[in-house]
């Protein structure tokens, strides 16, 4: 268990786990709010649970499989590319993930 | 205005015109909603082609459904084909919805006619709707404060007469702690008795959605409407027993626990006195009341550290598809980890963050055990202690929340002061159980008097007896105090049916 308050470093840390970028001052200022947090919250670590099952939720029964049956997606192709602003001829432009030589590369795609 | 039940038995009969109940809820939208901001979005071209609908399928011989022409409001994490689906976030700031859950294809097959999307705190994080990215909702019994939240919108256009119905969702309290708040009759169904398909996940293991009333009998009648079975939501079970026609069921013989968790000093005076008197109320209707001592339910007040460790967690998982290129706004940048970072870190909202920031750390290696997985132990704990209780009682009760509606900023510069809204609620979404508040009186004394919930808990899949408790403690009380809006002289209630 963690007895150093949660410093601005592992705030950067856990932050970039997160894909959440924070200016220096937001860091600081989570790394406050979270050791702040979880001083109330270590009464947690008082707790024997030696024995104790984690329950994930209150619904302890096996799932039921779904029916392995085909079903028709009504979503047309054009109706959720409207729902982007990012579409462009038909397909939804992202931002680069490989590499210039990895290929021919491509113009980088306005936000 | 008039209830939904009347409402529809008087669309059913041919006696209502579903479009002048439609054009009732828009004006009480146009008049109030600016003051209230209880709504993101009002469709009202859309409302009025809906209720045409209903009202050509009255005329056609056609039986419309359970809500014939009801107008309802429908917080904005439920997806409504078409429509907003904001989250209360600025990362899905005009996003619209391709498909409709599970809870409006039903709605609309009962023939509700659905008029707005309401106000939330940011993906349901907060107890006071003040973590809206598009600006806090007012709890219409006093402007200055706070309608509770994260459903607040829904809440508060129930409250105001705005809509006869609203439907929220619930993970910590989010349903029955704005009801309580604004003085209305908020339903939490057990977990997994109405289908999550088409809500944005918030926190998976907890996630309900219920309905919002002007009583139990409406909620009833609603939540009979949207549970049941889907296949597209695993944690959905059949066979739920009709609530409506047990609702008004007497009281006599009830066994109803009193935890003295749940009545401790740290609830506000005022909203002891009317649980109190709610509790005498109900001993008068021939419930077998009992008050126990602290200690049955031992680790309840370890409830805020778990909720918010396991919600936060279950959040940071679900709210990583939010990244800029699936949904929503993008924030440009030069590679697709930074547009990653930019879009993620300056679209979420300050308390977003904080619970993605704190899921992820107790998720992190060298902190899962410490952390996460002793939450979920002690959740265990939690649970198996309320399943005890319910070998002695068949409800218990207390107060929804420790307090009254706050002043807005009260509790914004201190997020712990924040989650404390929850100890009441948090226990028994950790533990799935069904529960409701219902009004029991204002607070008396100095300055506004507000609202006070009554909170009814019931053994997993008892919705049918929490509800039909909740009827019976409304009819032997009597009709509720309102806001001054709530009757607002009307064509629809002039016509109507009470």
């Amino acid at each position: 268990m963690p007895e150093q308050p949660i410093s601005a470093d592992d705030v950067l840390a856990i932050a970039k786990l997160a894909r959440l970028g924070l200016t220096d001052a937001e860091q600081r200022a989570a790394a406050g709010q979270l050791a702040g947090i979880l001083a109330h919250f270590r009464t947690l670590q008082g707790v024997d649970t030696l024995r104790v099952e984690p329950l994930l939720h209150t619904l302890e029964r096996p799932g039921e499989p779904a029916a392995d049956v085909v079903v028709p997606c009504a979503e047309a192709r054009e109706r959720l590319l409207s729902l982007t602003p990012h579409a462009r001829e038909g397909f939804l432009v992202v931002p680069r993930v490989l590499e210039a030589d990895f290929g021919p590369a491509s113009a980088e795609p306005a936000g | 205005m008039s209830r939904a039940a009347d409402l529809a038995a008087g669309v059913r009969a041919g006696r209502l015109d579903p479009r002048a109940l439609a054009e009732d809820a828009l004006r009480r939208i146009a008049t109030h909603g600016e003051a209230l901001h209880a709504f993101l979005e009002v469709d009202a071209a859309a409302t009025r082609r809906r209720a045409d609908e209903v009202a050509a399928q009255v005329r056609a011989g056609k039986d419309p459904g359970a809500l014939a022409g009801v107008p309802v409001a429908i917080k904005d994490n439920i997806a409504l084909a078409g429509a907003s689906l904001s989250c209360g976030s600025r990362i899905l700031a005009g996003y619209r919805a391709p498909y409709s859950s599970h809870v409006v294809e039903r709605l609309l097959a009962a023939g509700a006619v659905p008029v707005g999307r309401t106000n939330m705190d940011e993906f349901a994080m907060g107890a006071s709707t003040e973590n809206s990215a598009f600006g806090p909702t007012r709890n219409p019994w006093d402007v200055a404060r706070v309608p509770g939240g994260s459903s607040g919108g829904s809440a508060a256009a129930v409250a105001a007469g705005l809509v006869p119905l609203a439907f929220g969702s619930e993970t910590g309290g989010s349903i029955r702690q704005p009801a309580a708040l604004c003085g209305v009759t908020g339903f939490k169904p057990t977990y997994g008795a109405v289908s999550r398909f088409g809500l944005v996940a918030f926190g998976s293991s907890l996630d309900v959605i219920g309905p919002l009333a002007a009583d139990a009998a409406d909620a009833a009648l609603a939540h009979d409407v949207i549970a049941g079975r889907d296949p597209r939501d695993s944690t959905t079970y059949p066979g739920a027993r009709p609530s409506a026609a047990r609702a008004g069921r007497s009281l006599a013989g009830l066994r109803v626990g009193v935890p003295g968790e749940f009545m401790d000093e740290s609830v506000d005076a005022q909203v002891r006195a009317r649980v109190d008197e709610a509790l005498e109320l109900l001993a008068a209707q021939g419930a077998r009341i009992t008050r126990l001592p602290l200690g049955r339910l031992p680790h309840m007040d370890l409830s805020i550290p778990v909720y918010y460790i396991v919600s936060s967690s279950e959040a940071s998982s679900n709210l990583a598809r939010f990244d800029g290129i699936r949904y929503g706004p993008r924030s440009p940048a030069p590679d697709l980890l930074e547009t990653y970072l930019r879009t993620r870190g300056t679209l979420f909202g300050a308390e977003v963050r904080r619970r993605i920031l704190l899921g992820t750390f107790a998720l992190s290696a060298g902190y899962l055990d410490a952390w996460y997985k002793k939450a979920l132990a002690v959740r265990r704990l939690i649970l198996d202690e309320f399943i005890a209780l319910f070998g002695d009682f068949d409800l218990l009760a207390g107060p929804t929340s420790p307090f009254p509606a706050f002043a807005l900023g009260a509790r914004t510069d201190d997020p712990y002061a924040m989650y404390l809204c929850d100890i009441l609620t948090a226990p028994v979404c950790l533990a799935g159980l069904p529960s409701i508040s219902v009004p029991c009186g204002l607070t008396r004394g100095a300055g506004t008097a507000l609202p006070v919930g009554l909170q009814l808990v019931g053994r997993p899949a008892d919705d049918h007896r929490v509800l039909a408790a909740a009827a019976a403690f409304e009819a032997a009380r009597g009709e509720p105090e309102r806001c001054a809006l709530f009757g607002a002289g009307t064509p629809a209630a002039a016509s109507g049916a009470r």
